[in-house]
């Protein structure tokens, strides 16, 4: 229950307290009904609700503001638009709109950079024989190393960047972040693990961690 | 989520540490402006599907209207093709002695004019003692207060079209007559001036 309130609360910030999600996915679609005959207040309430987790979820996805705000900026286009796309059948609001949300930072990632995934993919391949030897994380209290922190999240291929950004940097839970994928949460778990042996790996090499 | 042990787990309790300062770090929320924008961008994107519409009603209903109005033209031409035994241009009355008999108490046209008399407006009751003669065109159900007097000059053979009996011989001459009209152009009587 408390992950329920708990995710209620990352996706409408302090301003809807105490909603669980099922009453989120209700208001949710309602709000999209309302904003699909033109009730700006409805059109509000969303994108107040959806602005800054989308915003952050791009923001760590693509390491680029500019590209963040794009993003955000094309799913609510994407609503304002063809606010009736939305099937009620096929998953909550939320989910569609970070289903748009990918979409886009992942063509604009790709765009803007030679997969740098394939690095990432590398590293994968030997990474839990390493990761075991890799017991002592050091000091990251500085800028320089959230800096590298930073670098190494953006080095994740897509995959286990979307579980790290979602469960780690956004604090959902793998059913929670499961929903948003739109996979299993055992899936979520093991896409975390990876990619969480992946980061400590390229932080190691970048004596981050000892 | 699994609970992290940091006495166990040192190097994963301070990974989570870190991106958990990570996240808190950069910006929480979308610029101000860009949801300005995106509100203004709804704004317009509604106002011109109401505009849009709009058009679309309008066009409907002058479709609509045209149609009624095409309709209300041929509905006579029908009219006149049936009572044609009746009407022929030896038989039929013409335009003018139906003027003529409309002030006669009990005739024809004046009976029906009178039996209309409950609903049409005091602007077409004038206009009934002034000779006019109704055209079928004229519903009383549908016919506004807002009417209008035209003079125009016409042949015979329009006058036919409207709906109105016209001797034969008053085919291809061309005639006075005032129509009284609604105000989008439906004629509901029609006299003659000459």
């Amino acid at each position: 229950m408390e992950e329920i309130f708990k995710f209620a609360q990352w996706i409408v910030g302090a301003e809807v307290p105490g909603k669980t999600m099922a009453e989120l996915a209700r208001d949710d679609q309602e709000l999209l009904r309302q904003l699909s005959k033109g009730n700006e207040a409805a059109f509000k309430s969303l994108y107040e609700r959806y602005q800054g987790p989308i915003y952050r979820f791009a923001l760590h996805m693509s390491g680029n503001s500019a590209t963040a705000e794009e993003a955000t900026q094309e799913v609510f286009m994407h609503l304002i638009n063809n606010a009736r796309g939305y099937d009620a059948g096929k998953g909550t609001v939320a989910g569609y709109l970070f289903g748009i949300a990918r979409n886009i930072t992942r063509r604009a990632v790709k765009d803007s950079r030679c997969e740098q995934a394939l690095e990432g993919e590398e590293i994968e391949s030997n990474e839990f024989a390493m990761a075991e030897e890799l017991d002592v994380l050091g000091d990251l209290t500085n800028g320089e190393l959230l800096a590298a922190l930073r670098s190494a999240v953006l080095g994740l291929p897509q995959q286990y960047r979307e579980a790290v950004v979602l469960c780690d940097l956004e604090e959902l839970s793998y059913q929670q972040a499961a929903a948003l994928l739109g996979c299993s949460p055992g899936t979520v778990a093991s896409r975390l693990h990876r990619g969480r042996g992946i980061l400590k790996k390229k932080l190691s090499y970048q004596k981050c961690v000892r | 989520m699994r609970e992290i042990d940091p006495v166990r787990e040192p190097s994963e309790a301070l990974l989570s540490s870190a991106l958990h300062r990570l996240a808190t770090a950069g910006d929480r929320n979308a610029p101000p402006e860009l949801g300005a924008s995106l509100m203004e961008r709804f704004r317009h994107h509604h106002r011109r599907r109401r505009h849009m519409r709009l058009a679309v009603a309008a066009a409907v209903a002058g479709c609509v209207l045209g149609l009624a109005a095409f309709a209300g033209m041929l509905r006579p031409v029908h009219t006149a093709d049936k009572k044609t035994p009746v009407h022929t241009p030896e038989e039929a009355p013409a335009i003018a002695p139906a003027v003529r008999a409309s002030s006669a108490p009990g005739s024809e046209p004046k009976r029906h004019w009178t039996e209309q008399r409950r609903t049409i407006t005091g602007a077409t009751q004038a206009a009934n003692d002034e000779g006019f003669v109704p055209l079928p065109s004229y519903d009383p159900a549908s016919a506004s207060s807002d009417l209008q007097m035209v003079r125009v000059e016409v042949t015979g053979s329009e006058l036919r079209m409207l709906g109105a009996r016209v001797a034969g011989d008053l085919s291809d001459r061309p005639v006075m007559a005032d129509f009284i009209t609604d105000r989008d152009g439906t004629p509901y009587a029609v006299r003659l001036v000459q």
